[in-house]
């Protein structure tokens, strides 16, 4: 991770001292992680279960999301998956349900800069 | 990375750690793994799985809630059902934020919850410190235990040592009346026949028997008061010289109770009382006191029958010994003063196996006359 891709990252409001912290300094590890995160298949879950409404499903996949998100630096992401989940909680499916393009748009855009 | 503490050689120093994501696991190992051997596991039976097979190696879990299959909770309750937390620290690692959840984590026995997203050195501190803490209080637990088995130890020396003073004492009791010692010896194998095999061992524990046993071998120690003269009389006593005689019970019960270290020992009472009283008689006729039926203790009662039938079949520088059903005749009898009836009951049912006894055992013997000291 040279020093313009770390700045880039930064300034697109990924939490990249954080993760390093997380990772004990290994950026490689990182590196790794964002490559994986690209990957992983609890946003893809996620948006399958909404629109099935299968709350179960939806809950388990949300609550993954968040942890991943929170590992690997994507705070405003971790943020909306953690709000999210705490409308399911509270049993508000409707709520919850409607922030799926808010997530939706976060996720692509983290995406994009992690591709970047 | 270092850490604080310095682990005992042969300490459980595998960390266990269930997580369903891969990311989290990798992390909690990269923490670890300089210091500790890494088990994983991705649900909370699989990490069951792991502990059954590695419970021995084990020195933490460190565990997240929400799990397929089996989540953290349902793992923590299995734990704490076998009472592992005790044992083994369990942290949860977890993203929960519900409190109702955490407290009962807290009272499922978790050493501590440390919230994802996690920073490695302070999961490294709170690990270790409680990790310390186990470390500390097992090794406290074997120090004491080792410290609990030498005194076991020097605790069995010291009634080694006792009873050997005991019979010593005893042994030496009997040697000045030209006896060979084993007429003590005798006199605890007959009470605790008595003790064992008739009902009266119903009012006695097994080591009350044992302890009136040991006691009743001193039932004669006051015969070191005794002045050889009389104690060897090779003639019939004169009446003053039969009531020093006489003097050995009380001077018995009063030797014993002026040595301070005996008063601790659990035979201290029975030996005082036995001493005393194994020459009194059921209908008051005997000595010192004068006392009769059940103000006389049992176990003095039991020890006068032994006393007299091993005088009646042993020879003695005053008689010629009996026959063994002779001996048993007599007692019951009331020739050598009267017995508590049911005692009479009980040693003449258990009269064969003192016969056996004697079959097995040396007789002692010395020059006889005639006479009952």
């Amino acid at each position: 991770m040279d020093a313009t891709r770390k700045e880039r990252l930064k300034a697109a409001g990924i939490n990249v001292d954080g993760a390093l912290e997380r990772f004990m300094g290994n950026a490689g590890m990182l590196e790794r992680y964002f490559g994986r995160f690209l990957e992983e298949k609890s946003y893809a879950a996620l948006a399958a279960a909404v629109a099935a409404d299968d709350a179960a499903a939806a809950a388990a996949a949300v609550h993954t999301l968040k942890s991943v998100c929170g590992s690997i630096g994507c705070d405003h992401m971790q943020a909306l998956a953690l709000a999210q989940e705490a409308k399911m909680r509270a049993g508000d499916w409707p709520g919850a349900k409607a922030m799926m393009p808010e997530l939706q748009e976060e996720y692509d855009r983290v995406c994009a800069v992690l591709r970047g | 990375m270092q850490t604080s503490f310095t682990r005992r050689q042969g300490a459980p120093n595998t960390m266990l750690i269930v997580d369903d994501d891969e990311l989290n696991r990798d992390i909690l190992s990269m923490i670890f793994e300089a210091e500790h051997a890494i088990l994983q596991a991705e649900n909370g039976q699989q990490g069951l799985d792991l502990l059954a097979e590695h419970e021995a190696e084990v020195c933490a879990i460190l565990l997240d809630v929400m799990m397929p299959v089996m989540d953290g909770m349902t793992m923590l309750e299995h734990l704490a059902e076998r009472h592992v937390p005790e044992r083994i620290p369990v942290f949860l690692i977890t993203g929960e934020s519900d409190s109702e959840v955490i407290k009962q984590a807290y009272d499922l026995g978790v050493m501590d919850v440390i919230s994802k997203p996690i920073t490695p050195p302070i999961v490294l501190r709170r690990v270790n410190s409680v990790m310390e803490l186990f470390a500390a209080r097992n090794h406290l637990a074997d120090v004491v235990a080792e410290q609990t088995e030498e005194l076991r130890e020097q605790n069995q020396q010291l009634q080694n040592l006792n009873m050997g003073m005991i019979e010593a004492l005893a042994t030496a009791t009997e040697f000045r009346s030209g006896e060979s010692g084993e007429h003590v010896r005798r006199i605890h194998d007959i009470t605790r026949l008595l003790l064992e095999e008739t009902p009266l061992r119903e009012q006695f524990s097994k080591e009350e028997i044992r302890q009136i046993a040991l006691a009743a071998i001193l039932h004669d120690v006051g015969k070191i008061s005794v002045p050889d003269a009389i104690l060897n009389k090779p003639a019939r006593l004169t009446p003053e010289e039969f009531a020093t005689m006489q003097r050995h019970t009380v001077s018995g019960d009063e030797m014993l109770t002026q040595i301070p270290q005996l008063k601790g020992l659990p035979f201290y009472d029975y030996a005082r009382l036995i001493a005393r009283h194994h020459h009194e008689r059921w209908d008051g006729k005997g000595y010192p006191d004068g006392l009769a039926g059940d103000d006389i203790p049992i176990y003095a009662q039991i020890v006068g029958v032994a006393d007299v039938y091993d005088a009646l079949v042993s020879q003695r520088i005053y008689k010629p010994p009996f026959e063994h059903m002779d001996a048993v005749d007599m007692i019951v009898n009331g020739r050598c003063g009267t017995f508590n009836p049911l005692l009479m009951q009980y040693f003449r049912d258990i009269a064969p196996a003192i016969r056996d006894l004697y079959a097995r055992g040396a007789h002692t013997h010395t020059p006889a006359q005639t006479e009952t000291r």
